[in-house]
């Protein structure tokens, strides 16, 4: 007799407990419980069943973070949500003053663009870096879901879609029910207010809108040490530097959305508005009152027609994100002595003297950048047992620069000293930090879903992009999934994928920390998965992923002459080799509890030097529990652990200490009528987590402590 | 003294005899389940020739509060929701016809909408799907579901179908007769329908019922679409908002004799479909929104 005949029987031995199952099971709590059942709603049949909903987004690797998720998890921001996604893990960049980047499975350079990130399944890459703007933030209240696939998806979502893809949904009317508000305040001064709205209207016309305003102070007790200056001050015998002393992580940020949809016809308008601190300083220096501001604007209008001919469906989307950034950066404090070139610029290795700068080495960089896309998407269902999705398009990107500075080729030239605050403005000369730039990529693609036998998909899908500064690319994927199982599900996975060089990589010029290169070549990585998919007719999923990558030319800004300070540039730096597997288990052992566990590894190493890749975890596990102790109230618990994580091959210091993070939740849901009330507790134990930092931060980068929020909400 | 919060919601043209009031009644619950009767509500408010007075009960609510405000309303009949509602109900002193619904549990001779689908909108989704289906068996007990079964037998005779049921006088033999079904069941052409019965504790049924389903090609189709989430062919549940339609159908075919005093299955459904599961019985039909409401896996 089969395993499970024997568990079978053996429950129904079990009959006191069953009789009383029976005689419960259509009382008041399951009949409630039933009703919201056969309403069909998701978000219902969430909440009925307190398991989140499980989307197998053949062929790849997924993971969804619903808005219950989001609600339960007392998250602040879009980032503290991602590190609960296996194998993943956020990064403090090196680079983009202290910016998150978005790491998975060992793939991260200091401007982490390598995961691809959509909002309703637009790009909003900031053509500079290729990843996003600084301090990236999304009203959680208005996310209906965050899908995060892993590996990668360059056949269907293009280039920069290398290691991952993280596309935000936003709710629309038929996830909000009438209007919302709500406030929170805690630790660092934080305070953010939001509103939600929706309608429809019997015009046809639906509405849906999301406004947060958000500020806070952060953190004050994140203090590096010393920084680039102290090591300036003890060479030239100054005093400038502000180490010790704390990061400058303060944030205001506004953030809005706007649906509007009437039958086949839906457009959003995002825009988000925020200005933020410098971090540890745009040169690893400290800088407490620099600040940079992005305004960025997306529109998306499209039209579908699911049934434009027989069989055959077609999409048209157009966007345009248009982007506005500025700073005001002392990259060198107020009486730093600097070693200066001939052409103005900060240069430990062959300065042409050395300057005073009694006001600071100031720069105040602007951009303005544009992305005009057009996608075409059909589907053609007629042949029987296949499926095919045909999609073109193209995209414009315009970037500009500009700066105001009191340095650089034309302002100075090393040989007068002292020079104050006076600002030369640059706009325009090709002695910008970045000459204007521009890119047009156009491209098609065919992928193909076949049912050939019983229980077995083949997916095979091909793309081509064509840029005006690369030239042409073709991309293949293909997936096996074969349904082993009622409840096991295999999938072989095979994808390549390509990444273009950013701006910043390519052209950066006249700044103290990085230079770019024309010269790159393309990244490309051919990645292979074997995937075990186990969902269990009761209460438990298991998803065991292994995975193996090759990539090629990995671009990162190398130190110039291996100084530490001093300028980089960028280069194909490594080739990059990995092997691992991720494991993630759901289960939920009573209707009131939901447990969810993951764990990671990898070996991501440099195939030449066999050295393993810098700042990202080898390791990592996660846990998270929820347990909803009363009909309206649930406590929860988010912990994980980040291990193993290697220093640069140039950097002597000892490896950077492994750390565990908690946070506690207690979320009240209708509490009170319509009110919602939350209370969550972020890095419960006041661990001292740090995240590695060049050099020249010796103590590297300190996250933040314990801190406290309260937020309530209601409808109105 | 209860709370009571009535509300005169459709101002019908009360020039018109033919104009009737009729009393809603519902067990006071969360947001989340309250969307659900504003639902069914809704779909009564589509009849304009009917004032309707909404109220819910708690447990300080007093039969005598119920009843004067039927006397106050002058309501011809009272709709009771859910199976919380049905038994408040059925404890006043009432002189009007009583319609019960969105509950599992109903009583031959007493009037009412199940939640459970009708079996001939089932039967024939079933034939569409899968037409070489001959045989669909069914657990059941007759105290739950008798009246639906009955219903079911003629609806399969006209369709071709063979029902076998078995009933389990309780939950203990339950086990035994899903075995039994099990061994009869053969490959391809029989079928097994999980309707809404106290007797299955489909929970703990389902993981055995999927993998012989699986391993023998057998059809599974319920009232509930998750379990198509957890791998059942197909499901169908009551649309609410018509269901409001139908309740209140029923309670002015009730007030004007028109109807006999009986339970009715849900006739206005949704569907889902699990498209994992319906290509390994290899069905070839067009699974896409315009069929199904929800398809899974997603």
């Amino acid at each position: 007799m089969r395993i499970d005949h024997v568990l079978f029987f053996f429950t129904f031995l079990l009959i006191p407990l069953l009789n009383l199952y029976s005689s419960l099971s259509f009382a008041q709590n399951s009949e409630e419980i039933l009703l919201l059942q056969l309403s069909g709603n998701e978000e219902l049949v969430s909440i009925a069943t307190g398991t989140p909903r499980l989307v197998s987004k053949a062929p790849a690797v997924t993971t969804v973070i619903t808005a219950a998720e989001i609600e339960s998890s007392g998250a602040n921001t879009f980032k503290e949500l991602l590190e609960r996604v296996p194998g993943l893990h956020v990064i403090t960049s090196k680079a983009k003053v202290q910016s998150p980047t978005y790491a998975i499975r060992g793939i991260n350079t200091s401007q982490g663009p390598h995961t691809l990130i959509l909002v309703n399944g637009v790009a909003i890459t900031y053509l500079l870096t290729g990843s996003l703007p600084s301090g990236f933030q999304v009203p959680l209240a208005g996310i209906k879901r965050i899908e995060i696939i892993r590996g990668p998806g360059s056949a269907v979502y293009g280039a920069d879609a290398f290691s991952g893809v993280i596309n935000i949904i936003s709710k629309t009317n038929k996830d909000i029910n009438g209007s919302r508000v709500g406030v929170k305040a805690g630790s660092f001064n934080t305070r953010t207010i939001w509103g939600q709205y929706a309608n429809e209207y019997s015009t046809g016309w639906n509405t849906t809108a999301n406004i947060e305003f958000a500020k806070s102070d952060g953190d004050r007790d994140r203090i590096i040490d010393s920084d680039l200056q102290t090591i300036l001050d003890a060479k030239y015998s100054t005093s400038a530097s502000n180490a010790p002393g704390a990061m400058n992580t303060q944030y205001e940020s506004l953030t809005t959305n706007l649906t509007l949809s009437k039958n086949n016809w839906t457009s959003h308008f995002n825009s988000w508005n925020r200005k933020l601190g410098t971090g540890a300083g745009f040169a690893n220096v400290l800088d407490p009152t620099g600040f940079t501001r992005h305004d960025q604007y997306l529109f998306a209008i499209s039209h579908e027609d699911k049934n434009w001919q027989p069989n055959l469906s077609i999409k048209t989307r157009l966007s345009y994100l248009y982007l506005n950034s500025k700073a005001r950066l002392n990259i060198f404090p107020k009486g730093s002595i600097l070693p200066i070139s001939s052409d103005g610029n900060y240069d430990p290795v062959a300065p042409a003297g050395t300057v005073l700068f009694t006001d600071g080495y100031i720069g105040n960089p602007g951009r303005t950048e544009k992305t005009t896309n057009l996608d075409i998407t059909s589907i053609y269902r007629g042949w029987k047992q296949q499926l095919w999705r045909f999609n073109f398009g193209t995209k414009k990107e315009i970037s500009n620069g500009s700066s105001t500075q009191n340095f650089g080729p034309g302002v100075i030239d090393g040989t007068v000293s002292p020079i104050d605050g006076t600002l030369s403005d640059i706009s325009g000369a090709t002695s910008v930090y970045i000459p204007n730039s521009n890119r047009t990529v156009s491209y098609v693609s065919i992928q193909n879903e076949w049912h050939f036998v019983t229980d077995w998909n083949l997916t095979a899908g091909l793309r081509y992009d064509d840029y005006s500064d690369f030239g042409g690319t073709t991309n293949p994927r293909l997936s096996l999934v074969w349904d082993t199982r009622h409840n096991l599900t295999t999938k072989l996975l095979y994808g390549r994928a390509f990444r273009a060089p950013s701006f910043a990589e390519l052209y950066s010029q006249n700044n103290p920390v990085l230079t770019g290169n024309s010269k790159l070549d393309p990244e490309t990585i051919n990645t292979y998965e074997l995937v075990f998919d186990y969902r269990s007719t009761t209460s438990l999923s298991a998803v065991l992923n292994i995975f193996q990558y090759n990539a090629k030319g990995i671009i990162e800004f190398v130190d110039d002459d291996g100084i530490a300070g001093g300028s980089a540039t960028a280069q194909n730096s490594k080739d990059q080799h990995a092997e691992g597997f991720e494991l993630a288990l759901k289960w939920q052992p009573t209707s009131k509890l939901n447990l969810i566990g993951s764990y990671a590894q990898n070996n991501a190493h440099d195939m030449q030097t066999k050295a393993y890749v810098a700042d990202t975890p080898r390791k990592q596990i996660h846990f998270i529990g929820n347990w909803k102790f009363h009909s309206h109230w649930t406590t929860s618990i988010d912990t994980y652990r980040v291990m193993d994580r290697a220093r640069p091959s140039n950097d002597s210091r000892e490896k950077i200490d492994d750390y565990t993070w908690v946070n506690a939740t207690l979320h009240g849901n209708n509490f009170i009528n319509e009110w919602d009330i939350t209370i969550s507790v972020r890095n419960l134990f006041d661990t001292d987590a740090r995240e590695p930092a060049p050099i020249e931060i010796k103590n590297d980068y300190p996250l933040e402590g314990r801190s406290v929020y309260f937020s309530i909400s209601t409808e109105i | 003294m209860a709370m009571l919060f009535p509300l005169i919601l459709a101002q019908a043209n009360k020039q018109f005899e033919s104009v009737k009031n009729i009393l809603v009644i519902y067990p006071e619950s969360r947001p989340a389940y309250q969307s659900i009767y504003d639902t069914i509500i809704q779909g009564m408010q589509n009849n304009t020739q009917t004032t309707l007075t909404i109220t819910s009960f708690n447990n300080t609510t007093s039969s005598s509060d119920i009843e004067q405000l039927i006397t106050t309303t002058n309501a011809s009949a009272v709709i009771a929701l859910r199976q919380a509602g049905k038994l408040f109900a059925q404890q006043l002193n009432l002189d009007i016809p009583l319609i019960t619904g969105a509950h599992v549990l109903c009583e031959a001779g007493k009037a009412s909408v199940s939640l459970a689908a009708d079996p001939f909108i089932l039967f024939t989704r079933l034939k569409h799907l899968k037409p070489d289906v001959k045989t669909v068996y069914v657990v059941h007990n007759k105290q739950n579901t008798q009246w639906l079964i009955q219903d079911a037998v003629i609806t399969a005779n006209k369709l071709n179908l063979n029902l076998k049921v078995f009933v389990a006088d309780d939950i203990k033999k339950t086990s035994s007769l899903v075995t039994k079904v099990i061994d009869q069941a053969q490959e391809n052409t029989s079928a097994i329908w999980l309707p809404l019965d106290p007797v299955l504790p489909v929970k703990i049924l389902l993981p055995e019922l999927l993998r012989a389903a699986w391993n023998k090609n057998l059809v599974i189709f319920s009232n509930n679409p998750v379990d198509v989430r957890k791998g059942v062919l197909f499901a169908m549940y009551p649309d609410y908002e018509k269901m409001g339609t139908q309740l209140l159908d029923l309670a002015l075919a009730r007030i004007s004799g028109l109807k006999p005093s009986r339970p009715e299955p849900s006739r206005h459904l949704n569907s889902a479909v699990n498209s994992r599961t319906a290509m390994h019985l290899g069905i070839r039909t067009d699974l896409n929104k315009s069929n199904f409401n929800l398809i899974f896996p997603e």
